[in-house]
Parts: structure tokens; C-alpha cells; sequence
């Protein structure tokens, strides 16, 4: 059987690429993407080559990279021409297969096996076109499976392409430490290092029943992905994964002090999850709160439904219930994220008992779908709860602003 | 440096849905492209655009290069701003 040809593609400083990309005069200077210092989430969310010279670093606070790099060009994040650009990524990629895995906005598997031309001659054709016709760089890994090919696109940045082949992964990918396999956290990280295992080789010679024992399933695919025997297919690109939850969390300009600021903000949230709910045609069985408080301490609770559900009032009483059961309130409420777990397809069977109301259910749904159709028109804030309304502490979002008709343009 | 000029562009379509630029139109004035020499995906690296179709033209047996950008429906050229010794600014193409 012929051997697979799996390529991994990875854009460089993708975000700040694509800012570059469009404002020109951004190039070849230290320039990061970051978050919003008013709304309290002021923190880098990419860098360019410069900036990463400089000691900036993902997810470091802006104060703090401003220090670390005084020359720094701060620009706010555009998360839907970013979208664009890994569409038009995509594009590219399917000229050569329609076996494409996206990781994230940025990164993508191609099994180019089908291809009669040689995977690295992909690659730099690949990487030249987007050069081309996008302006931005990618780095890419070709490689007879997913982990090494992944392993190699991160060897040389930016703007390369690296073959990882049966020769030459031992001298090329065991030497590397062992957290740079992908799926080795940090706690997996830590029980390997206790074992003597702090690289990629020395973890493919260990016998495998050990780290079995050790790491479990985990432990045995970790194994196996170090010996270069993953077989794991690249997804076609039409597969569709329905999500395990729909969640959506935010941290508040102010922290919240008291029951009735919090219930406000999760009824906000909820919002939200149910008209993703619906346009998803899911159904939530549970929901889970993470409250983090004022000392970024978070704290998790979860509670299951007796049916399934996408109405978002269910989930804002219940998540409001479990706050109010179980917050002890010694310290102010920083952040709220509202998480609809146990996800279903509609076409999942349902047992319901013999009291269940069809006919109130069914009104809600209409009054339901009714809503979703003004939104999707007039865009998400044009109707809303009255409890909502007074709501202050919810950073305000341009893509939230309501989009009204005709002449009516908003002050 | 560069800027981005916006252009007003007419276009024919064949019926297989192919587009090619057929007139320009600048300061009120309408002129008549001769000849559209290549078109291929380009980006130009001077100024700000998402995947734009370079077409290669010929407009009064002077050959030039006009941009589309599909995400936006918008045609547009780029042209170079000099400034002079005495910080006077002039176009040039």
C-alpha cells in the first residue's frame, strides 16, 4: 500500500499577518494584535516575527509588552477578516485535495496521497500561491503521518517547508522535548519527566506497556505518535462533527457584586447559546457555570436536565440556580462563562413522560423561532429581555450593535 | 509609498459566467480597454487588499495593471506618492 502523504500548513503570526496584509505600513515592524485594556481583556493575542524577537508573547498583558518592546504597534482584533482570510486559505488547499482538517483558524492537515505530484513540490507550490495571491506566509510539514507532519511545520518558521520522512524523524523529531508532541499537556509533561522522559526518543523507547500503565489510553497513543505510527485520517473537508457543548463567557467591564448583577449577565449569555442552539438544530441536556472571581480564581458547576433542551430561559434559571446555591460570594465575580454541555442532534430519539405539555412546547418554539428570524435581521440586540436592559457591566460589541431598517439609523 | 486608486470599471460577461474588463472610466472621462494581456491571483504588496484578480491591460497601447477585489466588488489601481525636495507631494504612476 502506497505510503500516505499528509502536508500540515500553518500561516505565520496569523492575526497580525493578516493586519499587515491590509495596512501595509505595518510591515517589517513590531506589531501585536491585542485585546480590548477598557473591557479588562488587554491581552496579546498574536505577534509578529519583530514583536516575538522582542520577548513579546502570546497572552501576555499589553502593559507588559509595551515594556518588554517599546517600538510595539498595538492594533485591535478583526476576527471576521481573519475568517476570511482562512477561507481563502482553504480555497487554496483544495486545489490539491478535498482532505482538509482545519486546527483552528490558522492551521490545516491536506492528505495529499491522491496526488500524483510529490508532497514536497505541494508544499511549495502551496506556499508560494499563498504568498501570491493572499500576502501572507506558511510554513509547512510533509510528513507520512498527522503528528509529524505538524511537528515539522513547527521546526522552521517562518515561510519553510519540512519533509519528516521514515529516514530521517529520528534524527529530526526525537530530539525534541516531549511536550511538543501534540495532545502532551502539561500534567502528561510532568508524569513523563518523573518517569526519565523528557524527549520524544526517549519516550518512542520506552516500552509501551509501561507508559500504559502510567498515562492510560493517552499514554499508548503518545507511544505510538513517537514511533511514527499514527494513522490518523485527515477529515474530509465536508465532514460536519456536531459540538460537544455550545458555551459563551465574557468578562465584565466591572466585577459583578452581588446575585442580581450576576443573573442579569448569564441571562445576557444565554441569549445567546439558545439561538446557537437553534440554528444548529442541537439540544442541550445540561449546563454548566464557571465563575471566575476577583482574583482569577474560577470555579466550575454543573448540573444535568431530566430532558433536552435549547430554550435559553431553562438554561439562564438553571445556571442562575446554581449561583445562587453554591457562589459563596467572598469575593466580587470577574468573569461568568455559561456552557450548554451534553449536546444532542435533533434526530436523537427522546423520551418524554406522559405530562408533557406538547402544545405550550410548541408555542415556545414558534415565539422562539420568531425571535431568531428578528435578529437575524436587525442583528442580536434589536430584541431582548426587559431584565437585560439596565445591564451595565457586559463589554459592548460592535457586532452586537442592532442594524435597523430604512432611515432609522441609530444616533 | 502607495495608495489605492478606486476605480470605476465596466465589464462584460460571457455566458459561463467569465468576467473581463471591457472600460475604465477617470475623472469623468470613459476609455476603451484594448486588450486584456494577462489576469492571474495577485496581491500587491504596497497597499491593502484581500485576494484580488490582477488584470493586465492594455489602455491606449500603454499596458497597465488594475486589481478586483471579489470580497468587496471593488476595482482599484495602485499608483506611488513621491514627495519632491521641498516636501511637496506628486503622483506618479
Amino acid at each position: 500500500m502506497k505510503e500516505r502523504v499528509i502536508l500540515h500548513s500553518d500561516a505565520n503570526c496569523f492575526y497580525a499577518s493578516c493586519e499587515m496584509v491590509l495596512n501595509p505600513s505595518l510591515r517589517d515592524k513590531a506589531v501585536a494584535v491585542g485585546g480590548n485594556e477598557a473591557e479588562r481583556h488587554g491581552i496579546i493575542l498574536a505577534k509578529s516575527e519583530k514583536a516575538k524577537k522582542a520577548g513579546v508573547t502570546t497572552g501576555m498583558p499589553l502593559w507588559e509588552a509595551r515594556e518588554k518592546c517599546k517600538d510595539l504597534i498595538i492594533v485591535p482584533p478583526h476576527f471576521e477578516i481573519y475568517s476570511k482570510f482562512s477561507k481563502l486559505l482553504r480555497k487554496i488547499y483544495e486545489r490539491y485535495t478535498d482532505y482538509i482538517e482545519p486546527f483552528g483558524l490558522d492551521e490545516c492537515w491536506l492528505d495529499v496521497t491522491s496526488c500524483q505530484t510529490d508532497g514536497f513540490i505541494i508544499a511549495e507550490e502551496i506556499r508560494q500561491a499563498v504568498k501570491d495571491e493572499l500576502g501572507l506566509t506558511v510554513s509547512i510539514g510533509v510528513s507520512f503521518n498527522k503528528v509529524f507532519a505538524k511537528l515539522g511545520s513547527d521546526l522552521k518558521k517562518p515561510d519553510a517547508t519540512t519533509v519528516i520522512s521514515k529516514d530521517n524523524f529520528k534524527e529530526k523529531i526525537w530530539p525534541l522535548p516531549v511536550s511538543e508532541l501534540l495532545f502532551c499537556g502539561r500534567q502528561t509533561t510532568k508524569t513523563l519527566r518523573e518517569c526519565g522522559v523528557t524527549t520524544i526518543g526517549a519516550l518512542a523507547k520506552m516500552p509501551k506497556d509501561f507508559i500504559e500503565r502510567r498515562l492510560g489510553k493517552n499514554g499508548a497513543s503518545l507511544w505510538d505518535y513517537a514511533n511514527g505510527l499514527d494513522s490518523s485520517p485527515v477529515i474530509h473537508k465536508d465532514h460536519y462533527t456536531p459540538p460537544k457543548s455550545v458555551g459563551h463567557g465574557v468578562t465584565c467591564v466591572e466585577n459583578l457584586i452581588n446575585n442580581d448583577e450576576a443573573s442579569k449577565v448569564i441571562v445576557s449569555l444565554s441569549l445567546d447559546i439558545g439561538y446557537k442552539l437553534r440554528k444548529e438544530n442541537l439540544y442541550a441536556n445540561g449546563v454548566s457555570l464557571v465563575v471566575k472571581d476577583e482574583n482569577f480564581v474560577s470555579y466550575s458547576y454543573q448540573k444535568r436536565f431530566e430532558g433536552s433542551t435549547q430554550d435559553e430561559s431553562l438554561l439562564a434559571r438553571e445556571a442562575i440556580s446554581l449561583l445562587k446555591s453554591n457562589y459563596p460570594w467572598r469575593f466580587k465575580i470577574r468573569a461568568l462563562t455559561i456552557t450548554a454541555i451534553s449536546i444532542e442532534t435533533s434526530d436523537t430519539p427522546v423520551q418524554t413522560d406522559m405530562f408533557f405539555d406538547t402544545e405550550k412546547e410548541e408555542k415556545k418554539k414558534r415565539l422562539s423561532s420568531a425571535v431568531d428570524s428578528i435578529k437575524d435581521t436587525y442583528g442580536k440586540s434589536s430584541i431582548l429581555p426587559a431584565t437585560v436592559l439596565d445591564e451595565k457591566k457586559m463589554p459592548a460589541h460592535e457586532a452586537d450593535r442592532a442594524t435597523l431598517p430604512g432611515n432609522m439609523k441609530k444616533g | 509609498m502607495y495608495i489605492r486608486i478606486p476605480l470605476a470599471v465596466g465589464v462584460i460577461y460571457s455566458a459561463d459566467g467569465v468576467f473581463k474588463p471591457k472600460t475604465i472610466s477617470v475623472n469623468g472621462e470613459k476609455f476603451l480597454i484594448d486588450k486584456v494581456l494577462y489576469k492571474k491571483n495577485y496581491c500587491p504588496k504596497s497597499v491593502g487588499a484581500i485576494a484580488p484578480i490582477e488584470f493586465t491591460i492594455m489602455v491606449g497601447g500603454e499596458i497597465k495593471k488594475i486589481y478586483f477585489e471579489k470580497d468587496t466588488g471593488k476595482w482599484f489601481s495602485v499608483k506611488k506618492i513621491l514627495k519632491s525636495n521641498e516636501g511637496k507631494s506628486y503622483f506618479t504612476q
